[in-house]
């Protein structure tokens, strides 16, 4: 209460208790009650009036709209005329406005929501809550800001991801990814029985089969590959070109997501080792090859929170300082702008080692001759895509 | 409930009721109760000051009234000051004479200066000043409301960001409003203090009216702060709703209401601690801050002054003792007549110049008043004419007229509407065939507009059969449409109510379709 009210206050007291006349206790306490009553009507309501968070954290895709919700709850005995809850959104574009004109009922609960889209990959933080409001006749307006910890939501925005088409050459028999090669036959996918062909590996043959038919037949197999699949993604911030620089990090990001759902939702085991830092966290973050759901959503926070490296590190010492262990016919998916040739020696020695060595190439609508050379080399030894600048078609050959 | 700005907006019927409304009557109300409670007081202080309160509260709500209703008038046509002023002279004119019969005073001009008469000419005064200036203050939040009424979404953020400026105007009015309403409370505060110190007993009306004002004073205020508060939350991006508002009107007379129930009954003649404790305690205060006055300043002060009070009196008897010659005297009354005459010339053009103006004159030649007054005249005329035949008619049929029915034979019961003698249609009758040719010229219009003129010539039953050529699948409509009008239009009997909206109906549909 500010110090005019507080004086005016006693001035009125001192009327009410030493003024022996009806009049002018009857004005005085007219403005007591009024002032008492709506003051003890703004603290109530300031008081009891609260606003709760459904989750503590929301998780999307840039671009994707997610909805936030709050229910506001009115625990005192009084009704509210009307207030206001504003949630800051801080770095978001919204696609409708965080705030809400509530009138409450007493003990009355309502849920409010809103949709959120971000333009920006990451982790942020909304709020705070403002709530605001007043007693009917004005004289005590309040706003409350809700600062706790357990007030603010935490949202992390994954990159964007685009749908892949990928072919598959190399891997380990026996997996989820079906081909056409016969050479990855999995002996426990059984398809059919056919004639002997001679050639036939002895294992294949059906003897109860031959037995009923008087003919040697084989048993057919359904060609399955398995790949464990490590993807290297370069964030140096060097190596991209100052211009457009943000755009192609934020494409390589992208490109890095959507090679995770890809594989995952292919039933691979995928792994992560990247050239950049996370704000607060020291190393490169970098995950194991595993194949569950969870550590996807774990590879997606990842590249959801992956900044721009000022430190630029070849790929040999990122895999060692990592303690990741790539194992033979891995695919390796190298999301990278133009390889160096420290870079192109340590995954010639992988392709030596059985792994299939797949390059996505970033930036490269900029690329001049001299660029455009070094790829031509680059393609002659490892399997290059260009990724597009622009749309949801994200590679091509 | 829950909303926010991309699906509301201030509406413009809303605007209209803040601008012909709500300020309108808070101008007038602020002043007129402030007044009425200050005349209660001050008539328990100067008895003189007499005038009936009813009388008095009245002409103060004429006075605001007009004020408020000329101000939106003179409002949209910009017009001047002087407009204004000239306004309130002749209010006052009109209310002199109302003083001059209630007060059973000669109307002259040299009774203009009691104060029977000056006291109410002064509140009227103030009531139309207080208005004037209270409605300019919250006329700013008009003409900030006018701009976004009726915007929705970037549109209104776009009209907020244009008028940021004159939102700034408004609050500030706003705030000017409600100074003066803290003001006025205060004054009639201090006048209650002074009443009682000077020990006048206050009457129960003064007691009425004190916290009438005391809480009017609140409510009018915490009015104020809902317009100041909403045009906060609109330039946080919140409309309130119309019902949202009048929701906080409710939990403000809720609460004005149990603020007075628990002051009435806690409110008595006696204190809760004796005076002495009080006055005990400033005289404990007062020894603490005790202070010694240099008395040779005060001494030299009071020769000072009775020095130069001797001076100014020996003046005195110099300026009695100047004679004024024959001449001087002449010359002062002329001039003071000639300074009457052309005070008064001067007053006459001023009240009676928009008499002469242009607009007005061009304004009366379109009304053409003496063939307005020919116009009535003539009807006068006729209808004495009428009057003197129909009574010349009856004194010469006066032996030949039929006599009334027998004793203890009824008159048949006939409808009420419908007269047997005269064929002339009752009020209903007439309103009825009013609403049905209306409907049907609309329809005659619509038919005109679809290429099928009526003419002089046509019955409506061949006129609809042209129609239904030019329209087809409007035969069974056209059909009902003559049926029921040729029957109201060519009958003595009231139609069923059902059967007319039915007409209507069919005719407002027709009128819509388009061929």
């Amino acid at each position: 209460m500010s110090g005019r009210r507080i004086f005016v206050l006693i001035v009125l007291l001192i009327f009410i208790l030493f003024f022996p006349f009806r009049i002018v206790q009857l004005i005085t306490l007219l403005y007591l009650a009024v002032l008492g009553l709506s003051y003890f009507y703004a603290y109530v309501i300031s008081r009891y009036v609260v606003v709760l968070r459904r989750e503590q954290t929301l998780r999307t895709h840039r671009l994707e709209e997610v909805e936030a919700v709050l229910f506001v709850e009115n625990r005192s005995f009084l009704p509210v005329h009307y207030l206001t809850i504003t949630d800051r959104p801080n770095h978001f574009f919204l696609t409708g406005p965080g705030r809400f004109l509530v009138s409450l009922a007493p003990r009355e609960r309502k849920k409010l929501s809103y949709p959120l889209a971000s333009q920006d990959r990451g982790e942020f933080t909304l709020g705070p809550l403002v709530v605001q409001g007043s007693d009917p006749l004005g004289l005590f307006p309040w706003v409350t800001r809700l600062t706790r910890h357990e007030d603010q939501l935490r949202l992390i925005v994954y990159p964007e991801v685009h749908p892949l088409d990928l072919e598959h050459h190399k891997g380990l028999p026996a997996g989820n990814i079906r081909v056409e090669s016969r050479i990855f036959e999995d002996v426990t996918q059984y398809r059919s029985i056919r004639e002997y062909i001679p050639g036939d590996d002895m294992m294949r043959i059906s003897w109860k089969a031959s037995a009923r038919t008087g003919k040697l037949c084989s048993m057919d197999y359904l060609p399955y590959l398995h790949v464990p699949v490590m993807i290297i993604l370069n964030l140096a911030r060097e190596d991209y070109p100052l211009r457009y620089r943000y755009h192609y990090l934020e494409r390589a990001a992208t490109m890095a997501a959507s090679l995770v759902t890809y594989f995952v939702g292919l039933k691979q085991e995928v792994g992560l080792v990247t050239c950049a830092s996370i704000k607060g966290q020291s190393g490169f973050p970098a995950a194991e090859i595993r194949g569950t759901h969870g550590h996807a959503l774990h590879l997606l926070e990842i590249l959801a929170r992956v900044q721009a490296s000022a430190e630029h590190m070849n790929f040999n010492s990122l895999i060692q300082a990592s303690g990741i262990r790539i194992p033979p016919q891995a695919r390796i998916e190298v999301i990278t702008p133009l390889l160096t040739e420290e870079q192109r020696a340590f995954l010639r020695r992988l392709k030596e080692r059985g792994c299939a060595v797949e390059v996505f190439l970033v930036g490269t609508s900029t690329w001049r001759a001299e660029e455009l050379r070094v790829r031509a080399m680059i393609s002659r030894e490892f399997t290059v895509f260009s990724v597009k600048d622009y749309g949801s078609e994200l590679v091509y050959k | 409930m829950s909303s926010s700005i991309n699906n509301s907006s201030i509406s413009k019927q809303y605007f209209r009721f803040y601008r012909a409304t709500a300020h309108p009557l808070l101008s007038i109300f602020i002043p007129l109760l402030f007044l009425l409670t200050l005349h209660s007081m001050l008539q328990s202080l100067v008895p003189g000051l007499s005038i009936p309160t009813p009388l008095l509260a009245l002409l103060l709500l004429i006075v605001g009234f007009e004020e408020a209703l000329a101000g939106n008038i003179f409002f949209k046509e910009r017009v001047s000051s002087f407009v204004r002023l000239r306004e309130l002279i002749l209010i006052l004119l009109l209310v002199l004479p109302i003083l001059f019969a209630v007060h059973r005073i000669p109307l002259h001009l040299r009774n203009l200066l009691q104060p029977k008469l000056l006291y109410p000419l002064f509140l009227v005064l103030l009531q139309w000043l207080s208005s004037l200036a209270l409605h300019n203050r919250l006329r700013e939040r008009e003409l900030f409301l006018s701009v976004i009424a009726g915007k929705r979404g970037s549109q209104q953020t776009q009209a907020l960001r244009d008028s940021s400026m004159q939102a700034g105007y408004a609050i500030k009015g706003i705030k000017e409003v409600q100074s003066t309403i803290t003001m006025f409370q205060v004054v009639i505060f201090v006048l209650i203090i002074a009443t009682i110190v000077l020990g006048k007993e206050l009457p129960a009306s003064s007691l009425v009216l004190a916290t009438l004002h005391a809480s009017s004073g609140f409510l009018f205020s915490g009015v104020l702060n809902l317009f100041s508060e909403d045009q906060m939350y609109l330039g946080n991006g919140f409309v309130i709703p119309p019902r949202l508002e009048r929701k906080r009107l409710i939990y403000i007379a809720v609460l004005l209401g149990v603020c007075l129930t628990l002051v009435l009954l806690a409110a008595r003649d006696s204190s809760l601690l004796p005076l002495s404790w009080l006055l005990a305690l400033l005289e404990k205060l007062a020894q603490l801050f005790k202070y010694n006055p240099d008395y040779g300043v005060v001494e030299g002060l009071r020769k000072m002054i009775a020095e130069r009070r001797q001076s100014l009196q020996s003046l005195l008897p110099a300026r009695e003792a100047m004679p004024l010659s024959l001449l001087f005297k002449l010359i002062l009354a002329l001039l003071k007549r000639l300074i009457r005459v052309i005070a008064f010339t001067a007053l006459f053009f001023f009240l009676a110049a928009p008499l002469f103006s242009d607009y007005f004159l061009k304004r009366v030649r379109q009304l053409r008043p003496l063939a307005f007054l020919w116009r009535k005249i003539r009807a006068s005329l006729l209808y004495l004419r009428r009057t003197i035949r129909r009574f010349v008619l009856w004194l010469k049929t006066s032996g030949t007229r039929r006599k009334p029915a027998a004793e203890g034979k009824k008159p048949l019961q006939t409808h009420p509407f419908v007269y047997r003698e005269s064929r002339r249609p009752g009020l209903r009758k007439k309103l009825q065939m009013g609403r049905v040719l209306k409907a049907f010229a609309r329809m005659l219009k619509w038919g005109e507009r679809i290429g099928v003129p009526f003419f002089p010539a046509n019955t409506p039953q061949e006129y609809t059969h042209r129609l239904a050529a030019a329209a087809p699948g409007t035969e069974p409509s056209l059909e009902f449409i003559v049926q029921v009008f040729e029957e109201v239009m060519f009958s003595t009997h009231l139609v069923d109510r059902d059967r007319i909206s039915r007409y209507l109906k069919v005719v407002y549909g027709l009128c819509r379709r388009s061929f």
